[in-house]
């Protein structure tokens, strides 16, 4: 190779590497290009997207004036103009000798007779622009000027990526920053959809969010034509290649999406025939499925490939983990705001509890003093006493509701402290022994169980009430077993939807009763209602405070006819934290 | 006759203890607030022999306040502080702090009135034991120590 080409070579790698200015690199490459093939001009021409036209951004050599450097080339198939349209189309190098005769010249300057133009290409076959070498000489271009030509273009083609690179960096920064500011869920959520298009040059983006029973995606949020539908338009798990995402939790990038046979064409921002490329990325919370975040391009007016790269993709990732912070950010502050609720209303009960408890106190006392006189008076007959005895019942009754009411408010307000699940299983298995009639209570408690941060004495009146609960169903005997086990995240989530920690504690309360109905299986945690008319059904209500209150929660999975299965789970306390503090032992 | 204060903000409370004190001989004032006994406690002649407060009043520490109001009295005084549903924690501390006793209004198939009387009957001895004792002892040599 001739040292001017070599040494055109050397000062554009420099440049790139010395990680120049993008607008220097493209300077110093359409230079070095002229200068190492003698060429007369030289150009260099950004493709713009929206509109297919190729812009141009660099010149060299003479006789550009104004109207020659505004002159937009068209590029796309069937519709591309002169020899830079044409290599910007097929992506691949072009030279002529004779340029007058080659169909495909579109005549700028008079004077040229030779062309030579390479395109720039990013990644697969997508052209972001085209490098152009111009001669008056006929023949002037020939194999090994296409193949410096085109190394030069390489070096271009980097210098226009990393421009594009540094403004995705910028906006995606900007976006982080207008987040913050944008208020409320909603026109967050919509902004980031926003945000995904403009970056990308898509021609819209979509969110879907997971539903609340966790079949179905639905979308949360779109600023294109699909903005209408939120709320409404929703993909099944592995329903289209929105449901496919969801399902794999694994991106999806395609050309002619349509074509895929995973393609639903359910809900589309554009025509399916005018979506030229697909992107959908999952949006994952604490390693769960939470929401796919997708965009697409648009196949008109022009034709030319427009395909979603490895790059577009980290962009997109990253947003969807913006997405995910937004979302993180929201659940907090639910919890806080139910929780702030909760301490309100609990306040309030135990105000109310207190006043109400007052006044059956002063009814008792009054019913006591009625009683002590009718016995004195001997014109009192037997139905007055009766009378009496009744309103102290139902005073009595009154008063129960009242206490079990306040242990219902009280659920949340706990101790905890660290605490080993099998020391709580095993106090109660023993306290309930004397009560256990024809039921045998047996346990199966897991060695090494990891701790927990939890009330010992909420805990402890908890699992008394279910061991309690599944004796009360065998009244002819039967078995009731506990066990503990250490429990995943996944197992956590599969079982009971309880989220937030790494590991948790399980613990089973298993009977040989009726079980419950498949009907039954939420309703009877719900206050006030008991399927015994004993009390007032808030048994199992306080217990699922109480669990809750823990970070945990309580489901009931055993199958209707052969016994109920209620099963516990509660975060348990990181190794680290654990080895720190002595555990508490309520047994010892 | 032994003399009782009852402090109780709810009058149907204070009613029902007072007609069932008054019943088993006890004279009895009323304070319907942690500062109207606490008021009482200052400048009751003679001293009352038990002093019965509702742990919440004013706020859930009016039973401790009337506690140490009495004691700033009177070092044998004895106080019976009564608790409703959720109160039952304070009132323990009550007695960390030297109550004679506490009191649930309302215990599931117990009489609390009965109750109520049995622990003034009880405390009543208590403080006259006190008393007696400190009679019997040389009050200088105490000092001495």
């Amino acid at each position: 190779m001739p040292d001017v080409q070599n040494r055109a070579l050397a000062i554009a790698s420099r440049l790139i590497v010395a990680r120049a200015n993008p607008e220097e690199v493209l300077d110093a490459v359409l230079t070095a290009a002229v200068e190492a093939t003698e060429a007369d001009r030289g150009s260099i021409s950004l493709v713009d997207r929206h509109n297919g036209e190729l812009v141009i951004r660099k010149i060299v050599g003479d006789g550009w004036t104004p109207e020659k450097r505004e002159k937009r080339l068209r590029a796309g198939k069937g519709v591309h103009e002169g020899i830079t349209g044409y290599v910007a189309t097929h992506a691949v190098p072009y030279y002529t000798g004779d340029a007058h005769r080659d169909s495909r010249y579109y005549p700028l300057f008079e004077d040229v007779l030779s062309e030579l133009a390479v395109p720039l290409v990013r990644s697969g076959d997508r052209v972001t622009g085209v490098l152009d070498l111009e001669s008056i000489r006929p023949d002037h271009f020939d194999d090994d000027d296409e193949t410096l030509v085109a190394a030069l273009a390489a070096m271009a083609a980097v210098a226009v990526s990393m421009a594009e690179h540094h403004r995705r960096e910028r906006e995606l920064t900007e976006t982080a920053q207008e987040l913050s500011r944008a208020g409320g869920l909603e026109r967050q959520l919509e902004y980031v959809t926003e945000a995904a298009a403009r970056i990308l040059q898509a021609f819209d983006g979509s969110l879907f969010l997971l539903g609340p029973n966790g079949q179905r995606v639905i979308l949360a949020a779109s600023h294109g034509p699909l903005r209408a539908q939120v709320g409404q338009a929703s993909y099944e798990i592995g329903e289209g290649l929105t449901g496919w995402v969801a399902e794999h939790r694994a991106a999806v990038r395609l050309i002619d999406p349509s074509t895929d046979p995973r393609w639903a064409g359910k809900h589309q921002e554009l025509p399916e025939e005018s979506i030229a490329a697909f992107l959908a990325v999952p949006v994952l919370l604490e390693g769960r499925l939470a929401g796919v975040l997708r965009v697409i391009r648009d196949r008109t007016p022009r034709s030319l490939p427009n395909p979603f790269d490895e790059d577009d993709e980290e962009v997109m990732e990253t947003l969807a983990s913006q997405v995910t912070v937004l979302l993180q950010r929201e659940d907090l502050l639910q919890r806080l705001v139910r929780s702030e609720r909760l301490a309100a209303w609990g306040q309030l009960s135990a105000r109310a509890a207190h006043i109400i408890g007052n006044k059956v106190f002063a009814m008792k006392g009054a019913v006591n003093e009625l009683r002590y006189l009718l016995q004195r008076s001997p014109g009192c007959g037997q139905e007055c006493i009766e009378l009496v005895e009744t309103l102290a019942r139902v005073l009595s009754e009154t008063d129960g509701i009242v206490r079990s009411f306040r242990g219902f408010v009280a659920a949340r307000e706990t101790k905890p402290g660290p605490l080993n699940v099998n020391h709580i299983a095993a106090a109660q298995l023993q306290a309930m022994a004397h009560s256990a009639g024809k039921v045998k209570l047996t346990s199966a408690l897991a060695d090494n169980l990891p701790s927990v941060h939890a009330d010992a004495s909420r805990l402890g009146e908890c699992l008394g009430e279910l061991i309690e609960n599944a004796i009360s169903w065998q009244p002819d005997g039967g078995e009731v077993r506990v066990s503990t086990f250490p429990a995943s995240a996944e197992e956590a989530a599969a079982l009971a939807q309880v989220r937030g920690a790494t590991r948790y504690v399980r613990i089973d309360i298993e009977d040989q009763g009726p079980g419950v109905p498949a009907e039954l299986k939420e309703q009877i945690f719900e206050a006030f209602v008991s399927k015994r008319g004993r009390g007032l059904g808030l048994g199992l209500a306080i217990c699922r405070e109480v669990v809750r209150a823990h970070g945990g929660e309580i489901v009931e999975i055993g199958t209707p006819g052969q016994g109920a299965r209620f099963v516990m789970l509660l975060p348990a306390v990181e190794t680290q934290e654990a080895a720190k503090s002595d555990v508490q032992d309520p047994a010892g | 006759m032994c003399k009782i204060l009852l402090a109780d903000d709810e009058p149907d409370v204070r009613a029902t203890i007072e007609r069932r004190l008054k019943r088993e001989g006890f004279e009895v004032e009323e304070a319907d607030s942690a500062a109207a006994a606490i008021e009482k406690v200052r400048e009751a002649e003679p001293f009352y022999d038990v002093i019965i407060a509702d742990m919440v009043m004013e706020n859930e520490q009016s039973g401790l306040e009337v506690l140490k109001a009495a004691f700033g009295r009177d070092i044998f005084a004895e106080v019976i502080v009564l608790t409703a549903y959720g109160s039952v924690q304070n009132a323990v501390e009550c007695m960390k702090r030297g109550a004679f006793d506490y009191l649930e209004k309302n215990i599931p198939g117990v009489d609390v009135l009965d109750l109520l009387v049995l622990k003034i009957q009880n405390a009543i001895e208590h403080r006259r034991a006190a008393v007696d004792f400190i009679r019997r002892i040389d009050v200088s040599r105490l000092k001495g120590a």
